[in-house]
């Protein structure tokens, strides 16, 4: 079995506001392989945009990583020096985000932006003819058409679509081995989603390139991963192979979340919806922080925060009565 | 929760009639430039439709399809370049001033962004209150009856009242603006996204909660999403729009299983859904 | 091409509202207090004289017909004429704008960058020490009034260490100033090759200048420090951040570039006021400039200098207003011309 290309081990990370703390990440546990693609489902406020954030260091200075290790290709990802980070940054690991417009430098051309970090990643120094064709390649690549033409407009210029293929083709241009996708359909069209989940898979695949997903909607997580890991409340619940987390969701808060989908199917439903709403950082519960909105909470989910138990084939569920729950799930209680 | 024989608006148009109809609408806004240099974006393209008594009716499109705006128009939110709306056979294309107002306890709104759409300085009971002042002449021991009803029936706690919005998740916002606009006894619900901004387990819960009072009030809806499921989970119709034109309206179930248009059938194969694989898709033309 | 259109149209513009600031600057200064000719002659005189100096000054026709005299005058180069001083207006202008506008320039060159420079780097150290010396810095820039600081520096620096020349001006009281070629006294020494005359004329400029820039810098330090703290944590900087771009490049290009619009709009603000006349410094270091002139004119109702200034100044602040304006389109392709 070979060493995961990503690991996170025990990450814990506080929120500094007027004088006092709050851990905000409570112990998150991650694994992505090589070449893999890993959904990081959660809703706001779980931690899944904060966790990927805290791989390449991006966070708020109100944030700190307080504890755990994050390795990466063995490399303890929090011991290094401020320039080995940002030699990886866009190198070795990528990252894109939600509403790539917003994301992009409004008062430079596209191409001024790509080129800049197409230069910063090359090993060696290139001519300005060289990074040219770089990154109509790159453009290529992400399937822009025109791409002359489109390395000299503005960001503004560019549609939503357009301007998340311009991110992630800067995100390639260091020939990253993991990339770090927050969100980056949320803000786009149906249609265009769907276009860009294919790219990123395509690209994935083609390159043996990791993919870390984050992402609250379970459709395009389904569409586009191997294995999926839910977020609730700081705290990675449950992960799965994709398939098996739909299939056989051993988390209630998996289960609930499942339910609670609207389907774009021709039965009407009740929507299954979870009872009140995911504990702020001021009421956070004790012991299970899912258990007081719980369908099937016991007296001892109180006690203490439960392990992340194996189910058998990378299957892990964060409940003492995972394994046993009713896996009907048109009746909830 | 509590429906009293009064909470059921009286005079409601017959079934058969359309409640709300749009003819032959267009919409066309001045973008850029002063001195006459600017170029037009026609927003609404002859749009012609008819919504009746206690349907939900879906406007579906991406953006820039002009769904939310011929929303605004059918609220008399803006007017229309050329075209009619009817509302229960009146014509409300050029209402001004007082019968305007008039219409705004007929037809109301409840917006996508719960977080802008409260005043922050304004608690929950001023909130709500306002139109029950303003607009129904409620006062004392009558104006508290009614906000409790109207709380009770969003599902939320009567003490709520003193509190301010931010003390609220949001769903509980959209709740809060639900009952807002139900202060007025509208018989018209014009829903703008009211669940994108939220979670999928909150969601869940308004999409139930929208249901229940349309059964309950007899309300109408238009409901506008680019959330294909949610739409068909809440609406009987849907019309589907793309750069300002009405491409089709169908039935919910004709949409799920074989819309006509092309563009439907694009659409309605692009939502990512568990169990549903990837379309195969090329490069479609960029808007 | 388009923003030269806009350029040529706001610059056609700035004549009616000249017209405009003409007609304000004629009657008012004609609603001065005072009695021109009695201030030209003195009060003991007999009302015969009086009214005969003040036919000769013109004063005795009817306002608007005093002021498209006026204009007339000013269409042929001619400002009037300064009584007080015995020159034609234009001729002390000749001397005393490039005076106040050397003053400004030198001050401009360094506080812009000093400015800019410390806000960036306050911003881009936020809360750590030099984040706070900076803040400091600004608080005493905005706090100390010229005036104090100027006498200060006299005060320390030529009172007490020797270091600078007496504040009589330009030049040493026993110079004769060099051949007027541009009015800037350190460019015009050099074109008339006196080298030791030209350090003299920078060594009355250092004190001046200090001056100046100390109370000019902290606004600009301010807008910069909170345009870039803005910046800095914008969603495009984080995605360079992540992107692995050096820290120079995303603070220095990626987030000045952004930050550049309120900050030239601040400089403006500076570069007016500055033209204006700072007449306390001018009046601390005896320096003659348009400001002094003016005051100077107005205590006697002089009333042809006094125009004159305030229309400089005002062609000044519009063809500023212009350069800031037309700055924002290089700045951001966003915007674009009506």
């Amino acid at each position: 079995m070979e060493e995961p290309l990503l690991s996170i081990q025990n990450l814990r990370v506080q929120l500094q506001q007027n004088h006092s703390t709050a851990e905000v990440i409570r112990g998150v546990e991650l694994e992505v392989n090589k070449g893999e693609i890993v959904g990081l489902v959660g809703e706001s406020g779980s931690g899944k945009t904060m966790t990927a954030l805290s791989v390449l260091q991006l966070l708020p200075p109100s944030l700190q990583i307080s504890a755990g290790t994050i390795k990466f290709n063995g490399l303890d990802l929090l011991k290094l020096s401020r320039k080995e980070l940002q030699g990886l940054r866009g190198g070795s690991v990528a990252m894109i985000f939600q509403d790539p417009l917003r994301h992009l430098n409004p008062v430079f051309t596209v191409g001024q932006q790509l080129e800049a970090v197409i230069s910063a990643h090359s090993a060696e120094k290139l001519t300005k003819k060289q990074v040219r064709e770089k990154a109509i390649e790159l453009f290529n690549q992400v399937k822009i058409n025109d791409p002359e033409r489109r390395l000299r407009s503005y960001p503004h210029q560019f549609s939503g679509g357009m301007a998340q293929r311009v991110m992630i083709a800067m995100a390639l241009s260091g020939s990253p081995k993991l990339l770090l996708a927050d969100e980056p359909t949320a803000a786009l069209d149906v249609t265009v989603q769907a276009e860009i989940l294919r790219l990123l898979k395509n690209i994935a695949r083609e390159r043996g390139m990791a993919v870390l997903f984050i992402s609250h909607n379970l459709g395009a997580v389904w569409q586009l991963c191997d294995r999926v890991c839910v977020m609730y409340a700081g705290q990675v619940v449950e992960t799965a192979a994709t398939h098996k987390l739909i299939e056989q969701p051993e988390h209630p808060y998996t289960q609930a979340l499942l339910e609670a989908l609207p389907r774009l199917e021709l039965k009407r439903k009740e929507l299954a919806s979870i009872p009140g709403t995911m504990p702020g950082l001021a009421d956070m519960p004790e012991g299970c922080a899912f258990h007081t909105r719980c369908a099937y909470a016991l007296p001892e989910c109180r006690l203490a925060i439960p392990e992340l138990l194996e189910m058998g084939g990378g299957h892990l569920a964060r409940c003492i009565r995972a394994g046993n729950l009713p896996q009907n799930t048109e009746s909830a209680a | 929760m509590t429906i009293t024989a009064e909470s059921v608006k009286p005079g409601i148009p017959e079934a058969g009639k359309p409640l709300i109809e749009a003819r032959d609408l267009v919409k066309r806004f001045r973008a850029g430039g002063s001195f006459g240099h600017g170029h037009d974006v026609i927003a609404v393209k002859n749009v012609s439709l008819a919504v009746y008594p206690g349907e939900a009716f879906g406007l579906v499109g991406e953006s820039g399809s002009g769904k939310t705006t011929l929303g605004r128009l059918l609220l008399r939110l803006e007017e229309p370049t050329s075209g009619q709306i009817l509302y229960d056979d009146k014509d409300i294309t050029h209402l001004r001033g007082s019968e305007l107002r008039q219409l705004r306890s007929a037809i109301q709104i409840v917006f996508q962004d719960p977080y802008q759409a409260l005043n922050p300085w304004m608690t929950i009971r001023q909130a709500i209150s306002e139109p029950l002042k303003l607009f129904r002449g409620l006062k004392g021991a009558e104006l508290d009856r009614e906000l409790a009803n109207l709380l009770e029936m969003v599902g939320l706690p009567v003490s709520s009242q003193k509190r301010l919005p931010r003390e609220f998740s949001g769903g509980q916002r959209q709740r809060i603006c639900l009952a807002r606009a139900l202060a007025l006894k509208p018989s018209l619900l014009v829903l703008d996204e009211p669940t994108s901004a939220l979670d999928v387990s909150v969601q869940a819960q308004i999409i139930n909660l929208l249901r229940e009072l349309q059964r309950e009030l007899n309300l109408t809806y238009v409901f506008i999403s680019h959330d294909l499921a949610v739409v068909g989970q809440v609406c009987d119709r849907v019309g589907i729009m793309r750069y300002g034109e009405l491409l089709e309206i169908t039935t919910r179930d004709q949409f799920i299983t074989n819309p006509a248009n092309a563009y439907s059938r694009t659409l309605r194969d692009a939502v990512p859904e568990v169990g549903k694989l990837l379309p195969l898709m090329q490069a479609q033309e960029e808007a | 091409m388009k923003v030269l259109g806009y350029a040529g149209r706001r610059l056609i513009w700035m004549l009616p509202t000249l017209i405009g600031a003409l007609i304000v600057i004629f009657f008012l200064t004609q609603a001065l207090p005072g009695n021109a000719a009695m201030s030209r002659v003195g009060q003991f005189v007999n009302p015969e004289t009086i009214a005969q100096v003040k036919h000769n000054m013109g004063l005795d026709k009817t306002v608007p017909e005093q002021f498209v005299i006026y204009v007339g005058h000013l269409f042929q180069g001619d400002f009037g004429h300064s009584w007080k001083t015995g020159n034609d207006v234009i001729i002390d202008l000749g001397d005393r704008l490039p005076a106040t506008i050397e003053l400004t320039l030198y001050t401009l060159i360094i506080a812009i960058p000093l400015g800019i420079v410390l806000g960036t780097l306050a911003a881009a150290t936020k809360g750590s020490w030099f984040d706070r010396i900076i803040h400091t810095y600004v608080t005493f820039s905005l706090g100390i009034p010229v005036f104090w600081l100027s006498l200060m520096l006299v005060y320390i620096f030529f009172f007490l260490l020797g270091l600078v020349p007496s504040p009589t001006g330009r030049l040493d009281i026993l110079d004769t100033p060099p051949p007027h070629i541009t009015g800037f006294y350190t460019l015009d020494t050099l074109f008339a090759g006196d080298t030791e005359m030209f350090g003299r004329a920078v060594a009355h400029m250092i004190l001046p200048v200090l001056a100046l820039v100390f109370v000019t810098s902290g606004p600009i330090v301010r807008v910069t420090y909170s345009t870039m703290s803005n910046q800095l944590t914008s969603d495009h900087i984080r995605a360079a951040t992540a992107s692995g771009l050096s820290r120079w490049r995303i603070v220095g290009r990626y987030a000045l570039k952004n930050a550049m619009i309120p900050i030239v709009t601040a400089v403006g603000l500076t570069a007016r006021l500055l033209l204006g006349g700072a007449v306390l410094i001018e009046i601390v270091f005896s320096w003659p400039g348009i400001g002094r002139y003016a005051v100077e004119s107005l205590l006697v109702a002089d009333l042809a200098p006094l125009q004159a200034v305030v229309l400089i100044t005002t062609i000044l602040t519009l063809l500023i207003n212009l350069v800031v304006d037309v700055s924002y389109f290089w700045f951001d392709p966003r915007i674009k011309v009506a």
